[in-house]
C-alpha cells in the first residue's frame, strides 16, 4: 500500500480552473467513468491469472480457464462500453452547453448497465454462460444491456431535438455512435440455430462496436475535448467530422467482410472485405490529423490536459499501427488464409481493442474524473510512468503473441506439424506474454490508483443538486 | 492594404472558379436526375466534403446499415438445414464454453486445436469416447478435459459433423496445398 501511496498524486484542487458550470449529466457521468476504471483494474488481474494458467500446468484456480477467459473477454467489451456511456453524456452536455433531456433516465441507465454487466461476470464465475466468444454471458443479460442502450439513445436524441438548430457535429456523431451500439447488440440477444448467422452477428459487436460505433463516439469525444479545452478552433475540428463519420460507418460496416472470409460466406466477401478494409484507414487518418492539430497547440498548459493527451496519443499510435496497418496486412485473403485462427489474431485483438479503444476511453475517464483538480508535478510524472508501463506491457505481450502466431502459422499451417507439438514450441513466447502482462497490470493499477485519487480529490467539489 | 484588384491574394482565380462551376453544374444535373431531392447532399459529399450535413450523414448511415444487414442475412444461408441433433449439439458447445479453448471456423481460443473439420480426421465413436472418458490434457499432469454425458457427447459430435459440411473456401489450408503454393 505504501508503494501505491508514493504514486497517489492527489494533487491540489485548483478552484480557479474548476468547471464553470456543471450539469447534472456531468455529475452522473462520473459514476460511469469510475465504474469503468474499476472494471479496467479488475480486467488486468483476471487477464494476468489467465496468462499464468496457460503456462503453468495444473495451476489451481477457483474459476476454470474456460470461464476465466470468458470473464476477460466480457470485461474487454463492457468496461469501454460503460466508460463510453459516461463520456458521451459528459461531452454532449459540454458541447451543447445545456443539460441532457432526462438525468433520471441516465441514472436508471447506469444502474441497469451495472446490474446486467455484473450479472454477466457473476454468472460466468459460477460457470453459467452461453458460449459465444466475447458474448459469453446468458442472452437475457444482454437484453438488459440493450435496454440501457435504448435509454441512452432516447435520452441523447431527445437532448439533440430540444434545440434542433444547435445540433453540433460532435454531439450528433456521438449520438449516432450510441444508437449503433444498441442496433449492433440487439441481434446478439437472439439465439440462432444457424452457426453462420451466429458467427456473423457476433462480429457486429466484436468488429463493428470497435471499428464503427466506438470510433464515432471517440471522434466526438476528441473533437469536443479539443473544442472545450481550447486546443483547436471549433471550425477546424468540425470541418471534416461528418465526412469522417460517414467513412467510419460505411468502411466499418462493409469492412466486417474480413471476418466473414472462412465462416461459410460466399467468396465475394473476400473481395468486398479486403477492398473496403482499405476505406477503414481513411477515418483513422482523419482522427490522427485532428489529434495532431490539438497536440501542436501551444495552448496546453495544464498537466491534466497533458496527461489526457498522453493517453490519447497512445490510443492514436496503436490505432495506426496495431489496429489499422497490422489489421490491413491481415485482411489480405492470401495472408489471412494462413494466419487466421492463430495467436496473430490474438496479438492484433489486444492492440486494437485495448490499444486504440481502451486508451481513448481511459483518456476520457481520466479527464472527467479529474475535473476540478490539477496533478502536482510528481503526480504528473507518475501518471506518465503509468502510461509508459501500459504501453510497454501492451507492446511486449502483443509482440510475443505475434511472434508465437507467425511460428504457429509456419509450423502448423505450412509444415503441417502436430498441433500439440507446436503448442510446446510456443511456450516461451507465452511466458514472455505473461511477463508483458505483468508490466501492463502494474501500469493499469498505477493509473487506476491515480484516477481514483483524482476522483477522491474532486469528490467533495461537486455542484449542489438541482 | 484593403482588398481590391491590386491584392493578389484576394483576386479570384478565374480558371479554377470556372472549372469548379462547370463541374458543379454538370454534377448538379446528373445527380438531380439520379437522386431527386437529395441531389444537393450528394454534391456536397462529392465536391465539398467538409460541408457534409447531418442529414446526409444520417441518410448514408441508414442506407448502409439496411443494405449491410440484408446482404449478411442473404450470405448466411446454409447449404442444408440444421438437423435437430446438431442443433442440440450447438447448445452443448455453447453451454460448456468450448469456444474458450477451441476454435470453430478459426474463431475462439488458441489453447487447443481447431475443430471445424475434426470429424474428417477422427471417427465419431472416437470423439464420443474422448468426451465421455476424457484424458489428461497435455502439458498438465492431472487436469483432464471436461467430461460430458453420452447424450450430450453424441449431440456435440453431430454438430461438429454438420459444421464440417459448411464450405469454408479452402480454410484451413492443408499441408499439401501449402507446399503447392
Amino acid at each position: 500500500m505504501k508503494f501505491f501511496k508514493r504514486f497517489s498524486f492527489r494533487g491540489k484542487i485548483d478552484k480557479s480552473k474548476a468547471r464553470k458550470q456543471q450539469f447534472i449529466a456531468q455529475k452522473i457521468s462520473r459514476r460511469y467513468c469510475f465504474s469503468a476504471v474499476s472494471l479496467f483494474a479488475l480486467q488486468s488481474v483476471v487477464a494476468s491469472l489467465g496468462a499464468l494458467e496457460l503456462v503453468i500446468p495444473d495451476l489451481p484456480s477457483p474459476i476454470p480457464f474456460e470461464y476465466g477467459r470468458a470473464i476477460h473477454l466480457a470485461l474487454a467489451v463492457l468496461w469501454p462500453l460503460i466508460g463510453t456511456m459516461g463520456m458521451v453524456y459528459f461531452f454532449t452536455t459540454a458541447e451543447l452547453n445545456r443539460e441532457i433531456y432526462s438525468p433520471r433516465l441516465a441514472r436508471w441507465q447506469y444502474w441497469m448497465v451495472m446490474f446486467f454487466g455484473i450479472g454477466v461476470f457473476s454468472t460466468l464465475a459460477l460457470g453459467i454462460g452461453n458460449g459465444r466468444e466475447y458474448l459469453e454471458g446468458i442472452p437475457v443479460l444482454y437484453v438488459g444491456i440493450c435496454i440501457s442502450l435504448v435509454l441512452a439513445s432516447y435520452n441523447l436524441v431527445r437532448t439533440l431535438l430540444t434545440d434542433k438548430r444547435n445540433i453540433t457535429p460532435a454531439a450528433a456523431t456521438m449520438t449516432v455512435g450510441v444508437i449503433f451500439l444498441m442496433l449492433l447488440l440487439l441481434p446478439n440477444t437472439i439465439t440462432f440455430s444457424n452457426p453462420i448467422t451466429d458467427e456473423a452477428t457476433k462480429f457486429w459487436v466484436v468488429h463493428l462496436w470497435e471499428e464503427m460505433a466506438f470510433e464515432l463516439t471517440s471522434a466526438g469525444f476528441i473533437a469536443t475535448y479539443f473544442i472545450v479545452s481550447g486546443l483547436a478552433p471549433r471550425r477546424e475540428v468540425e470541418k471534416w467530422l461528418y465526412l469522417e463519420a460517414v467513412l467510419a460507418v460505411v468502411g466499418g460496416l462493409y469492412g466486417t467482410g474480413h471476418h466473414y472470409y472462412w465462416i461459410g460466406f460466399p467468396a465475394v466477401w473476400l473481395v468486398l472485405g479486403s477492398l473496403v478494409s482499405l476505406v477503414e484507414i481513411i477515418p483513422v487518418g482523419m482522427l490522427v490529423r485532428m489529434t495532431y492539430k490539438g497536440l501542436k497547440s501551444t495552448k496546453i498548459r495544464s498537466n491534466r490536459e497533458k496527461l489526457t493527451l498522453w493517453l490519447l496519443l497512445s490510443s492514436v499510435f496503436h490505432h495506426i499501427t496495431g489496429a489499422s496497418l497490422l489489421g490491413l496486412f491481415l485482411t489480405v485473403p492470401w495472408i489471412n488464409l494462413y494466419t487466421h485462427g492463430t495467436y496473430i489474431t490474438s496479438g492484433h485483438a489486444h492492440l486494437a481493442l485495448f490499444g486504440s479503444l481502451g486508451f481513448a476511453v481511459l483518456a476520457g475517464c481520466y479527464y472527467i474524473l479529474s475535473q476540478g483538480s490539477e496533478p502536482t508535478r510528481k503526480g504528473y510524472k507518475g501518471g506518465v510512468l503509468a502510461v509508459i508501463l501500459l504501453n510497454s506491457g501492451l507492446i511486449i505481450m502483443s509482440s510475443a503473441l505475434l511472434v508465437a502466431g507467425f511460428m504457429e502459422t509456419y509450423f502448423w499451417r505450412i509444415l503441417g506439424m502436430d498441433f500439440m507439438h507446436v503448442r510446446f514450441i510456443l511456450n516461451p513466447y507465452l511466458i514472455i506474454r505473461a511477463l508483458g502482462g505483468a508490466i501492463f497490470t502494474l501500469g493499469d493499477l498505477l493509473l487506476s490508483w491515480r484516477i481514483f485519487k483524482a476522483w477522491q480529490a474532486t469528490r467533495s467539489y461537486r455542484q449542489p443538486k438541482n | 492594404m484593403a482588398p481590391g484588384i491590386f491584392s493578389l491574394t484576394e483576386s479570384p482565380a478565374p480558371f479554377k472558379i470556372t472549372h469548379y462551376k462547370i463541374c458543379r453544374t454538370l454534377l448538379t444535373t446528373v445527380y438531380y436526375y439520379a437522386f431527386g431531392e437529395y441531389y444537393h447532399d450528394i454534391i456536397l459529399i462529392a465536391l465539398e466534403g467538409s460541408l457534409l450535413k447531418l442529414r446526409s450523414f444520417l441518410l448514408l448511415s441508414i442506407l448502409s446499415w439496411i443494405l449491410f444487414v440484408a446482404i449478411t442475412l442473404i450470405s448466411s444461408r446454409l447449404p442444408s438445414p440444421v438437423p435437430e441433433q446438431a442443433e442440440a449439439g450447438k447448445s452443448v458447445w455453447q453451454r460448456n464454453n468450448c469456444v474458450s479453448c477451441h476454435t470453430l471456423f478459426g474463431h475462439g481460443g488458441y489453447a487447443a486445436e481447431d475443430l471445424t473439420h475434426i470429424t474428417a480426421k477422427e471417427t465419431s465413436a472416437y470423439l464420443v469416447n474422448y468426451l465421455v472418458h476424457p484424458p489428461v490434457m497435455r502439458p498438465n499432469n492431472y487436469t483432464r478435459h471436461p467430461a460430458l454425458n453420452e447424450a450430450d457427447a453424441e449431440n456435440l459430435v453431430n454438430y461438429l459433423e454438420f459444421v464440417h459440411t459448411i464450405p469454408t473456401l479452402g480454410w484451413p489450408p492443408q499441408q499439401e496445398e501449402a507446399e503447392a503454393n
